[in-house]
């Protein structure tokens, strides 16, 4: 089966065992407490009842009338500061809950806000994080030439092992900020940090609800919101980091397919530069031989295209995709260009190099998944 | 399974501290295993559509049967809002909302938002009750998000990863730049071309194209005499016509695809990668065929040109980013 289609089905019977397993043990640990607040509240519902004569119905209005009202004790949800506030878990589709449009039209329109934010964000947040980690590259190879290191290379478990500290100082940070505002524990304000920052935001803890912040503390306002995008765009960088390059694997491994693809369809022209790679990809040890097919690759180069079927032979599978990136044009239009285009024996050649360095590291990365 | 898609409702949240100590460990390692899964899937999707719809055009006898850009992303988006309206059809009948709050659901669902301020699956034990009900709504979000993961695959993904090449390309070319300087005719572009088996830390696809692009521009086929590099020598022949053949790389793959004919002629001035390095190229001895930004050969390069464009695989908004942005 073709590789992406492997990729894809492991990744599906992956995810549905995660989330079996997560399931399993969610379970185990939250079912007991869930039973337990339940039979306490019908207790203290029961008590209450009887205490103040209460009839069933109006018990309910109490409930819904108590929930309801849970966000407007947490304050103004929906002036300037609170829109923003709402805005941002929107575009990062934290979505806390906190405050949901009541309006039917504050509804329709943040759908369409949502459509065209969240993309917005997310390529944002991409491109702010792959800055940052161009800059941090940079001052670490700076770093390691001052302290006079041999090798000043940035390698990518320096990248990564950065990216992760600086994801557990933000979150600690956080954790220790809103800890101290929110009368939290650290433990609940790390979680609510981790949760806000991975963008689930469940909305079981939520800052600026307590005392009416979000109009009487403007320092403390501006700083979530600062905390909550700077804390974005940092793990945003580490997943540019460790996890983009996985979301287009498939797209590349089929471009590369579909430019084998175009080649096997058959030209002359191809084999020759898939000879010439053949050789090329037999590094080590075999200089000669490489100077042999230098002289003889460029030989039949100098000479008129011939039918190279033969060599079509000494390929071996694996690297029949190289003679695909020559042929691209054959897939494009292969009536126009086939005669005007291919009796240059550059064509077949230069592709032949790029299409060395191109595999060579797509080789790398086949290699590695 | 709402931790690992990030959507996070919250009408359920850990209350214990083992269960928030456990969610966010669940939550480290699924959510990247999910969006990798998602876009994983829609592309798989993507490409049978584009599958599909060749098949459709050739049938129905279109004389143009390629898919375009535009027909996936139409196609993209009125699966989008056909999985929305499904989603809001079912929801609003089973959970009693008016057909725009259902509808309203959805999207905050499959955006992965997840206000919690609908839940499904909250009315009369549903969870317990009613299996098929909630086997119909864990298959709608999961297809939901694959479809919508799709479209976003289509047509956002490759902004994501725009900074990266960029940065790579520019990688590439201060390396040439510095080992032409130091290095002058036909060694410095081989060397820069040896680069390959000594790969750089991001391993990527990109920094090969970057690699070749730069080795184009170093230019000098004179370079015989590298016994320490394999690879000059059997291309130093032909690594002139390299120099000629970078501008070109700049090309966008699916201008390529309808307009070969009109591409030489514009692309000869279109690299402006080559336009700083102009100087560099006079400066270089044997770069008497010249880039072909200054059109010196343009019947060599015309055939060239096909065969660079050939040369640009794996990123097709690669020289349309670079001349629209």
């Amino acid at each position: 089966m073709k590789r992406q289609n492997v990729r894809t089905l492991s990744l599906i019977v992956c995810t549905f065992t995660y989330l079996l397993v997560g399931a399993a043990v969610f379970d185990a640990l939250e079912s007991d407490y869930e039973m337990r607040e339940k039979e306490q509240l019908e207790a203290e519902e029961k008590r209450l009842q009887g205490k103040y004569n209460i009839s069933e119905d109006d018990y309910r209005k109490l409930e819904t009338i108590i929930m309801e009202a849970e966000p407007h004790r947490a304050g103004v949800q929906w002036k300037f500061a609170g829109s923003f506030y709402f805005a941002i878990t929107v575009i990062t589709t934290i979505g806390y809950g906190h405050a949901a449009p009541g309006t039917d039209a504050g509804k329709a329109f943040c759908m369409f806000y949502a459509v065209l934010g969240i993309p917005l964000t997310l390529v944002m947040f991409q491109s702010l994080g792959e800055r940052m980690n161009t800059f941090v590259k940079y001052l670490l190879k700076r770093i390691k030439k001052c302290c006079g290191m041999r090798i000043t290379e940035v390698s990518m478990e320096n990248m990564v092992t950065v990216g992760f500290f600086s994801c557990i100082g933000t979150l600690c940070i956080g954790a220790a900020a809103f800890s101290h505002y929110e009368d939290w524990s650290f433990f609940q304000s790390y979680y609510y940090c981790f949760i806000t920052l991975t963008t689930i935001g469940f909305g079981d803890f939520v800052a600026l609800q307590k005392n009416r912040a979000l109009q009487r503390k403007p320092l403390y306002v501006a700083f979530s919101f600062m905390y909550i995008l700077v804390g974005l765009t940092v793990i945003g960088a580490f997943l540019n980091l460790v996890v983009l390059r996985f979301l287009t694997m498939n797209s590349e491994d089929e471009r590369r397919d579909a430019e084998e693809r175009a080649s096997l369809a058959g030209n002359r022209a191809g084999s020759l530069a898939v000879h010439i790679q053949d050789e090329m990809l037999q590094r080590g040890g075999r200089r000669r031989r490489e100077a042999h097919v230098q002289h003889h690759a460029l030989g039949r180069l100098r000479g008129a295209f011939s039918n190279q079927n033969s060599y079509s032979s000494q390929l071996s599978p694996h690297q029949q995709y190289f003679h695909s990136v020559a042929y691209r044009i054959e897939e494009i239009s292969p009536s126009t260009l086939k005669n005007s285009y291919l009796p240059s024996p550059i064509s077949s050649v230069s592709p032949g190099l790029h299409s060395f360095t191109d595999n060579h590291q797509l080789m790398k990365r086949r290699k590695s998944v | 399974m709402n931790v690992s898609e990030s959507k996070g409702y919250g009408h359920a949240a850990p209350s214990t501290d083992g269960g928030k100590v456990f969610c966010m460990f669940y939550a480290l390692l699924g959510i990247p295993l999910t969006l990798v899964m998602f876009q994983s899937l829609g592309e798989r999707i993507n490409t049978l559509v584009k599958y599909l719809l060749h098949r459709l055009k050739k049938c129905l006898g279109f004389r143009r049967t390629e898919v375009s850009m535009a027909n996936m992303v139409s196609i993209g988006f009125i699966s989008c809002m056909s999985t929305l309206c499904i989603g809001a059809a079912a929801f609003s009948r089973y959970e009693d909302w008016s057909f725009f709050h259902a509808y309203y659901y959805c999207f905050i669902t499959l955006t992965t938002i997840g206000f919690g301020d609908y839940v499904a699956l909250q009315k009369d034990h549903a969870l317990q009750n009613n299996p098929k009900y909630v086997a119909f709504s864990f298959i709608y979000i999961l297809t939901g998000l694959t479809v919508i993961g799709a479209f976003l695959n289509l047509v956002v993904l490759r902004f994501m990863t725009m900074n990266a090449e960029d940065e790579r390309r520019d990688a590439e070319q201060r390396a040439l730049l510095s080992r032409n300087g130091q290095a002058g005719s036909g060694s410095g572009m081989a060397a820069h071309f040896h680069y390959i088996p000594d790969p750089p830390s991001s391993s990527s696809a990109a920094s090969g194209l970057g690699t070749a692009c730069g080795g184009g521009g170093g230019g000098p086929a004179g370079g015989g005499g590298g016994a320490g590099r394999g690879l000059r020598n059997v291309y130093a022949e032909v690594l002139h016509f390299q120099s000629m053949c970078s501008c070109l790389w700049y090309k966008s793959r699916e201008k390529l695809q309808y307009s070969i004919p009109m591409i030489i002629p514009r692309d000869l001035s279109t690299s402006d990668t080559y336009v700083e390095q102009g100087e560099t190229f006079s400066a270089q001895p044997l770069t008497s065929n010249g880039c072909v930004c200054s059109l010196r050969h343009p019947s060599a390069v015309s055939s060239v040109s096909t065969g660079l464009h050939s040369l640009v695989p794996a990123y097709p908004g690669h020289s349309k980013r670079r001349c629209s942005i």
